[in-house]
Parts: structure tokens; sequence; C-alpha cells
């Protein structure tokens, strides 16, 4: 579903360039659960805005192709067609387009780029619903303005239901765990595993092991320093929570 | 050769000669002849101002002067076969709206176009040209309104409103009256032919508990070089409320000069809402006196694109106690475009408890264009609650991503966006057709 070859990023940093994917490889098959572990400034929130298109960073080097299609060719609105999702770490807020406006236009969007017909007032609003409830998102904030005055476990869960309501092929879920409860923790992680099945795909970026107790991971790897330089399985997880990160960082400076 | 300040004004006052030897040689001596006399002696003293001037600091009419206006013809003007429907926004709309129309074509109204329904007796929608109101109504507004005309006007462009102004609308209620249907002004300058000048003098007065919704509409035909001097006095009793909307929508090639000079008696309401979508040059004045326990609220939008000048003045002057104001200007600027935005809140020594609130904010769509925003408090009183904020940037490049990241392309998410940004202005407005359309008309701006 998604092959990253020796991709090369770097961000301008108005002092110049600052090289922060260097050379990473990462292939994701339909019905997997990757995770992506790492610790502070090894790239992991860069990786999930160059697949989802943000525009500050620059690839220098390598290829992304997501069903075969060359995915940095794209717009950001166009990896979305395609079934690309990018939960942010941190969801912005939009005053004056309600919550509901917004998934509206953002459903009817992505079904126009797949050339499926609009949805109707009637069943977009059953959907809605339906999609909300199971996320225990409180209806109100539905017709509020987008995320503003959210709290933090509002925010996310509510990014977890916008990936509920536009169904992608690849969920990326970027810190989704960072400033979360445990209940608001787990009704997210209810979420994604709902999404979850044998056709679609989940990468988890965390810097944590505690969310991928709820969320079972296929692979766990390790980047740093722009590199994957460890994958293993879900025990390589809870290897990284008991002995922190360390160790990577002394395998990687011996060579 | 050089062209001084004196040739500038000589060459743009130069059609008037006649009608001022008229006005000289009037032996009349009834407040409204006088009130012309001691105009023409302002507009004699008095130069235009230019850009030395800190109240037109941005604005330069150079442009405008250097135009020759015809006064001779226009008269004619009024009878046009001008068909309105062929470039008007809403006008056909109109008919379904069910409202009072009236037409000023090139300074002259046009009852052939227009549609005054029947109201009671105690509610009147004239013009000012109409003979049997002009004098009296003028003599009533001028006591009133001082700043309107003489020594203490706010500009020479009122002394030459006072001194030339051909017609305009007069609305009044009296007491206790409601003017169910609002009251659509269209002023049309017809500049297909030649150089255009239309100069209106409105009055709206409404008395004790009376409400009443007016709407102006300024629209130009053609390409020629046209000038609306326009002047709106309101005065609203006590327990009276008045909602005013200015809609510079439909007048590309328009040069305007326009204020509204706002009189609220104890415990009224105001509403001024000025829209400005196009024009070469726009200069708009609001000035509103505030008594006790009043509520003032001015709303804005511009949004502007290639070379189109919109220059925003306010004036809230709070001179006794415990009122409210709340003024709300938005604009989005593209292209070569400029605006500016001066508002003045004046809370007064005896004016305490009073709640003035003001903020501007702004987008640039573009590099090239030009905002110039001052807020300006001076508070006499100390026991009054007043903020006031300004904010010039570009779209929300987060935001504009975050809409993205979800399907959204970019030239709607854009409108999204720039909709959301005048929503709070947008909300302020009753008149359903008018929301609407300048809903659609931010995505049909963004779209070309």
């Amino acid at each position: 579903m998604l092959n990253i070859n020796n991709l090369q990023a770097s961000i301008d940093t108005g002092a110049g360039a600052k090289e922060i994917l260097k050379g990473l490889n990462l292939e994701v098959k339909a019905g997997e659960v990757h995770a992506i572990m790492g610790p502070n400034g090894s790239g992991k929130s860069t990786l999930a805005s160059v697949l989802a298109g943000r525009e500050d960073y620059e690839v220098t080097g390598g290829s992304a192709t997501f069903e075969g299609k060359d995915l940095l060719d794209l717009a950001p609105e166009e990896r979305a067609g395609e079934g690309i999702f990018l939960a942010f770490q941190y969801p912005i807020e939009i005053p004056g387009v309600s919550n509901a406006t917004f998934m509206k236009t953002a459903v009817n969007e992505i079904r126009k780029y797949k050339g499926q017909e609009e949805l109707d007032a009637v069943s977009f609003l059953k959907l809605m619903k339906a999609k909300a409830a199971e996320m225990e998102l409180n209806s109100s904030l539905l017709t509020r303005a987008l995320n503003e005055g959210f709290s933090g476990g509002e925010k996310k869960k509510n990014e977890i239901f916008q990936m509920a309501m536009l169904e992608p092929k690849l969920a990326i879920l970027d810190e989704t765990d960072s400033g979360l409860d445990i209940d608001a923790l787990k009704i997210v992680a209810n979420g994604v595993n709902r999404f979850k099945n044998k056709d679609n795909a989940v990468i988890v970026v965390t810097h944590y092991q505690r969310l991928l107790d709820y969320i079972v991971p296929d692979f766990v790897h390790v980047l740093y320093q722009g590199r994957i330089v460890k994958s293993g399985t879900k025990e390589l997880a809870l290897e990284l929570e008991a002995k922190g990160y360390d160790w990577i960082k002394e395998e990687v400076a011996a060579g | 050769m050089t062209t001084t300040l004196d040739d500038i004004k000589s060459t743009f006052l130069a059609p008037f000669e006649d009608l001022a030897e008229k006005v000289s040689e009037n032996i009349n001596t009834d407040k409204l002849t006088l009130a012309k006399k001691t105009a023409l002696e302002a507009i004699e003293n008095n130069a235009f101002p230019t850009t030395r001037n800190e109240e037109w600091k941005f604005t330069d009419i150079k442009s405008i002067l250097s135009n020759k206006f015809d006064l001779q013809s226009e008269k004619d003007s009024s009878n046009s076969d001008l068909d309105l429907n062929e470039f008007d926004y809403f006008l056909n709309k109109n008919k379904d709206l069910n409202s009072h129309i009236l037409v000023f074509i090139n300074g002259h109204f046009s009852e052939k176009h227009s549609d005054i329904k029947t109201t009671n007796d105690k509610i009147s929608i004239k013009t000012l040209s109409n003979t049997e109101t002009s004098s009296s109504t003028f003599e009533k507004f001028l006591d009133k309104f001082p700043s309107t005309s003489g020594k203490d006007s706010v500009s020479i462009f009122s002394d030459i409103n006072t001194a030339f102004a051909t017609d305009g609308y007069v609305i009044e209620l009296e007491n206790n009256q409601e003017l169910e249907l609002p009251v659509f002004v269209y002023f049309v300058n017809d500049a297909s032919q030649k150089n255009t000048l239309s100069q209106l003098r409105n009055y709206i007065s409404v008395g004790e508990n009376s409400r009443c919704t007016v709407v102006e509409n300024y629209i130009t035909k053609g390409e020629n070089p046209n000038l609306t001097n326009i002047l709106t006095s309101v005065n609203v009793e006590k327990y009276a409320n008045v909602k005013q909307y200015k809609l510079q929508i439909d007048a590309k090639s328009q040069f305007q000069v326009g204020s509204t000079h706002t009189k609220q008696a104890d415990n009224s309401s105001f509403t001024n809402t000025t829209i400005s979508l196009a024009g070469k040059l726009i200069r708009n004045d609001l000035r509103i006196i505030s008594g006790e326990h009043c509520e003032s609220f001015m709303n804005g939008l511009y949004l502007l694109n290639e070379k189109t000048h919109v220059d925003n003045h306010t004036v809230i002057d709070h001179i006794r106690p415990n009122s409210y104001s709340n003024e709300t200007y938005k604009g989005v600027l593209d292209g070569k475009s400029r605006a500016v935005f001066n508002g003045k809140i004046f809370v007064r020594q005896a004016a305490q408890k009073t709640n003035a609130f003001q903020s501007n904010k702004n987008v640039l769509l573009s590099d090239d264009a030009i905002l110039n925003t001052k807020p300006q408090l001076e508070i006499w009183a100390d026991d009054v609650k007043c903020s006031h904020g300004a904010t010039t940037g570009k779209l929300d490049e987060e935001a504009l991503f975050y809409l993205q990241a979800r399907g959204i392309p970019k030239q709607k998410a854009k409108v999204l966006l720039l909709q959301a940004f005048a929503e709070e202005v947008l909300d302020s407005i009753e008149i359903d057709v008018l929301k609407e359309f300048l809903t659609n008309e931010i995505e049909n701006r963004l779209s070309l």
C-alpha cells in the first residue's frame, strides 16, 4: 500500500535548510498496524507531515508511493482523496466554520474526488450522528466552530471521529495519545480498532508505549536521526518503554 | 507646467459658477438660503484636503478633482430609459423582497423607476426635490446637525453638498410608528456617455419609539469618471431604532465621498452597516453622537481587489452615561487594493459607565495590497469599559493545510476560511437576500 524508499526531507529554518529525514525506508501493507517510535527530534512528526503533504518540508530525495501512485506529486487534498488521513498532533481551531459544515464539505469533496455522488443532507446527518455517538463525542461539539474551545481530549476524539467519517485507506496518527487521560485514550483506541480492517492500514506515531497497549501493532520501528534504525514486533515497544532510547543511540553510535 | 492646488480647486469648481451666482443673488433670508450662502463662503475660504491633512493622510483625492463634471444636462437623465435590471445584483429580487424602492439617477429622483408603497399618514417617504418638503426639511436638520455644513462642517465636500445638492430621500416617522418594509434606495450614476456627478442630501428622522430600515445602494453604469457626493443626516428620537445599510457593490468606476451624521436621543438604537466591494475611490465618514442608554452598532465589510481604494472613517461620540457601542470592521484585500480604517471613540467626562468596543481585522491576499488602520480612543470619563484592536495578516496557512488534509481543495478551503472571517459581520445582516449575496460573492471573488 505504502512504499517509502530512501526518503530525504528538509525544512527551511530561515538560516538555511535543515535535513530531517535522511534516507528513510518503510513498507506498509493493507491490514497492518505499524508503530513509529523514537526520541524527541528524531523526525517522527516530519514523516507524518511529509506523507500528508505539508508544504513547509521539502523532499530532497527518495520516493514515496501509495498504491502505486507517486505520493509526492499530489496536493494535500489529492492525497486525502486517494485515502490518506493524518490525525494531527495539534488539531487547528477554526472559528466561524462549524464542525458539521466542515465535515460535510470534506466528506463530499472526497466523494467527488473518487467519482462518487455527494451525500444528501439527511444521509450525511445520519452518518455523522452515528459516528459521533461511537466516539462518545458530545453532539453539541458538532454544531460548534471546528475545535474552537475544545479540550485537548475533545480535539483528539474529534480527529478520530473525522477518520471514521472519511474512511481512509491509510490513517497516520501523529502523537494522538499526547495529552489524553486514560478514559479518552481508551475511547480513541477503540475508535481506531473499530476502523481497522484487512483492507486498510494504520501508522501510529508515538513517543510512548501506552497507546500500543490498546492499539496493538504488527510492527514497531525506531526512528532516530532521520532513519529507521531498528524494526521489530510489539515486544520492541515494551523493551523501549523499560529501557528508554539510550541503548538505541549507543548502538547507532557504535555503527 | 505645474498645477497648483488652487488650479485644481478652480478646475473642479468651474462648472458650479452659475449655480453659485444664483445662490449669491438670492435675496431671501430663510435659513436654507443663508446656509447655502455660508457654505459658499466656506468653499471659497477652504482648500480641498491633501494627504498632509491627518484625516486624509492615506486618501489622495487628486484623482477625483482632476475631472470636470458637467452639471447642465443631468436633469434629463432622471427619466432615462436606463434598464436597471441589466446590471443590478438584487434589484430583481427586490420584487419578491417587497420593499419601498427609490431610484435616483445622476442626482435626480426618477419616479419612473421608483415604487413607493402606501403608508399611513404618520409615515412619509419623499424626496428633497419635492418642493413642499425641501426648504422646511433642510431647515429642521440644519440646526440639529452643525457638522454637516458651515464653520463646523467636516470637509469642503459637505459644504459643496450643502450649496449644490440636487435631490435626496427624506424619510420621516412620527412617534410610535413602524415602517414594516425596508426602503431600498438606488443611487445610480449613468456614466456611459459622459462624466457624471451626483450630489445628494438625505434625511432620516424617526420619532419616539418608532423604527425603520433604509438600504442605500450605489451603482454606476459606464466607465466615464463619476462622482457621488452624498450626505445623510439621521435623527433618532428616544426609544427609536434605525438600521441603515450602505452598499457599495456595483460601482467599479465610481468616486464617492459620503458621510452619515447620526444623532441618537436617550434609549435609542442605531446600526450602520457599510459593505464595500467595488469602486475607484470611496471615502465613508460615519459620525454618531450618542445619548444616555443608547446602543450604537457600526459594522463594516470590505472585499477589495484590483485598484479599489476604500477609506472608512468613523466617530462615535459618547456624551452621556450608560451607553454601549460596538464597532466591527473586517476587510479582505486582494490585487493592488488599499483600505484605510480610522475609528475614533470619544467618551466625554459625563459619559460614565460607557461600554465602547472596536475591532478592525484584515486579511491580505496579495503582497501588493495596502492597509492603513488607526484606532483612536479619547476618554475623559474614569468609569468606563473600552477596548480596541486591529489585526492584519495573511490567511492562516496552518488552517488551510488542515482543511486540505481533509480533502478540501485549496481554493475551496480559502473560501471557507474567508466566509468564516466575514461571518461576524454577515451575521449582523438581517436582510436575507443581501446576506446570501455576500456569502456567494466571497466565493465568486476568489474563483476569478
